[in-house]
């Protein structure tokens, strides 16, 4: 790759960020600006930021390599992001969480938690889960960002790994979430036409649609006889029914993932930017879309990279993508762009994974850090300050966490493993083991307590850092808990629970607690859950929606 | 169907274009309802954030 082309390519982009910081800071005043926009974000940024924090360099990097590995049946996790993480999510959940976020006057999900179940407990508990687990999922972002630029570049990891963590705390800190979903959109509208490139090239290349996925399923053999013992059956084919490799593309890439993105803080978040239910409708379109591209593309590319390294690539003649990479899964995408695509590409693909990273970096960080700030400080102990500075502040500490935590994963974990991935399906899977019934419950039903919403978030959690430290050997093993006090490495031995994700029991145990609780517990007040669900029942088919943003801003909630 | 085998992988790939497309036909049919009319905005804001 020209050193001039990449330099000329990363310069005009740094620049085009460095303005929309710029413009994010002049424009933010207050906190809630800060926060939640003053709630009037445009529905192209709002999708594009939803999009793009969701699609990280996990979704390309991580689960493009997984997808090499495991096949196209990723493909469903494309189909759950699109149906679930965007229809269900803007449709069903994203119109009631606008309005009620927007009548409790919430900025931030657990302070939204906390308001409608009138517990600052329980809304520092949310932002204490976010600020504790999220680390682990920026940490996985920022080394798949920082790894890459290493590899393409030619430089230190760690050198790499501070150049990234800088460019990204310069905007968020300034700008909050302006200066988060202004990069954002731009940093998404550049992966689409990234992503739209590498299909196309890649389809191409490889003789076609049809053609190339034909000459993907001719290689089964090789896939059965490598990797058959695991439930391989081959690239374009699911792998066998309960066997290992299918209960980790189910259970964990798929479900976790597939299911965890309705749970989300620094997603849910965005429903609260936007100033009326029209704007949420044309998101779906917007974000449909761009997940088809950001998602679909990597997980239809990562298995065709086998294709290529096996019979097209002279260098790697014989070797299917995980050997040509050295078993490496992260470094499969990142060498397929280096070895397949032309120059010019590998300089403007370069900058869609900054992108992708950047984009959701900047969302992890600004979450982790309100969590801190708003919904601990603020809000959980009850100090007043200067909120703007408070969050900034917060921000700063949460940036710095993830740093130190991306600088000594790759010590931690082994090589081979799919970190990125796999640390993106554990924070999906807490997420949505913790918040999903709780803010389920707190959307739809009236009747919903607060010991009902304590009962789901502690028994989700708890029962997910259970498995992940106990049972879940993908996990226990690395984290060393289970063996120095039990001696093994999962205390589900060599059975199958061994490799069963932890949502798949947490999230059914986090559902029949909030059941329980909400029985035994008293009930809200019903001025209060009038307040809450002003406007919320009415769904009219046109004209105007004139809830939602008639409480000025501090007015208390509470009764 | 496409060159893929089995039954699980192509229907993943139908349906993850079926989904798109929903998205975007519900987004044509709704692209102007819920909208919050022009005299009760805020005036704070002035002219949009996009």
């Amino acid at each position: 790759m020209s050193p001039l082309l990449l330099g000329a390519v990363v310069a005009a982009y740094l620049c085009i960020l460095a303005g929309l910081a710029l413009k994010a800071y002049r424009e933010t005043r207050t906190g809630a600006d800060y926060l939640v926009a003053g709630r009037r974000t445009h529905p192209f940024v709002m999708a594009m930021s939803y999009g793009a924090t969701f699609v990280s360099t996990s979704a390309i990097i991580g689960f493009g390599g997984a997808a090499a590995l495991f096949g196209m049946g990723l493909l469903w996790l494309t189909f759950l992001t699109i149906f679930v993480g965007i229809f269900v999510a803007f449709v069903f959940f994203g119109r009631r969480t606008r309005i009620m976020g927007a009548n409790l006057n919430a900025q931030t999900f657990p302070e939204f938690i906390g308001l409608r179940f009138q517990s600052r407990g329980l809304q520092g508990a949310a932002g204490l889960l976010i600020f504790v687990a999220m680390p682990l999922y920026a940490g996985v972002v920022l080394m798949g960002g920082g790894k890459f630029i290493a590899q393409i570049l030619q430089v230190d990891y760690h050198a790499a790994l501070l150049v990234l963590t800088l460019i990204v705390a310069v905007y968020v800190i300034l700008g909050g979430i302006k200066g988060v979903m202004y990069t954002d959109a731009f940093q998404g509208s550049i992966m689409f036409a990234g992503m739209v490139t590498l299909l196309v090239f890649t389809y191409y290349r490889l003789g076609g649609v049809t053609v190339a996925h034909e000459r993907l399923t001719g290689m089964k053999d090789i896939a059965v006889s490598m990797f058959g013992a695991k439930g391989h059956t081959g690239w374009t084919s699911f792998p066998t029914f309960m066997s290992e490799y299918w209960l980790v593309v189910v259970t964990t890439i798929i479900l976790g993932v597939g299911i965890g993105v309705l749970a989300q803080p620094q997603l849910i978040v965005r429903f609260m930017t936007v100033r009326s239910d029209r704007e949420l409708n044309r998101a779906v379109l917007i974000g449909g879309v761009f997940i088809l591209v950001a998602v679909g593309v990597a997980f239809i590319v990562g298995p065709l990279a086998n294709v290529f390294f096996y019979y097209e690539n002279p260098a790697t003649q014989g070797q299917i993508a995980l050997l040509a990479a050295n078993r490496q899964v992260d470094a499969i995408i990142p060498l397929y762009i280096g070895q397949a695509m032309p120059p010019w590409f590998a300089a403007i693909f370069m900058v869609t994974l900054l992108s992708a990273a950047m984009s959701t970096l900047s969302s992890q960080f600004h979450t982790m850090g309100t969590s801190l700030g708003r919904d601990l400080y603020e809000g959980a102990l009850g100090r007043q300050g200067n909120s703007l500075l408070i969050n900034k502040v917060a921000v700063f500490s949460a940036i710095l966490i993830s740093y130190a935590l991306a600088s000594g994963l790759p010590l931690f974990f082994e090589g081979g493993t799919a970190i990125i991935a796999r640390g993106t399906a554990i924070f999906f899977g807490i997420c949505a083991a913790a918040f999903l019934p709780m803010y389920f419950g707190a959307i739809y039903f009236r009747g919903m307590t607060r010991a009902g919403a304590w009962a789901g978030f502690i028994t989700g959690t708890l029962t997910s850092l259970f498995w992940i430290f106990f049972i879940h050997v993908k996990e226990s093993r690395p984290l060393m808990l289970c063996q120095a006090l039990f001696g093994v490495d999962s205390l589900a031995g060599d059975s199958l629970w061994a490799v069963v994700d932890p949502l798949v029991v947490a999230l059914p145990a986090s559902i029949a607690a909030t059941l329980l609780g909400n029985a035994l517990g008293a009930k809200i007040s019903s001025r209060h859950l009038v307040h809450c669900f002003r406007g919320i029942a009415r769904a009219p088919r046109r004209a105007t929606v004139k809830t939602g943003l008639q409480l000025p801003a501090g007015v208390p909630a509470a009764d | 169907m496409f060159g893929l085998e089995g039954v699980a992988v192509p229907l993943g790939f139908a349906l993850t274009i079926l989904s798109a497309l929903a998205c975007v036909v519900y987004g044509v049919l709704n692209w102007n309802r819920g909208h919050y009319p022009e005299e009760a905005r805020p005036r704070r804001a002035g002219r949009g954030e996009g």
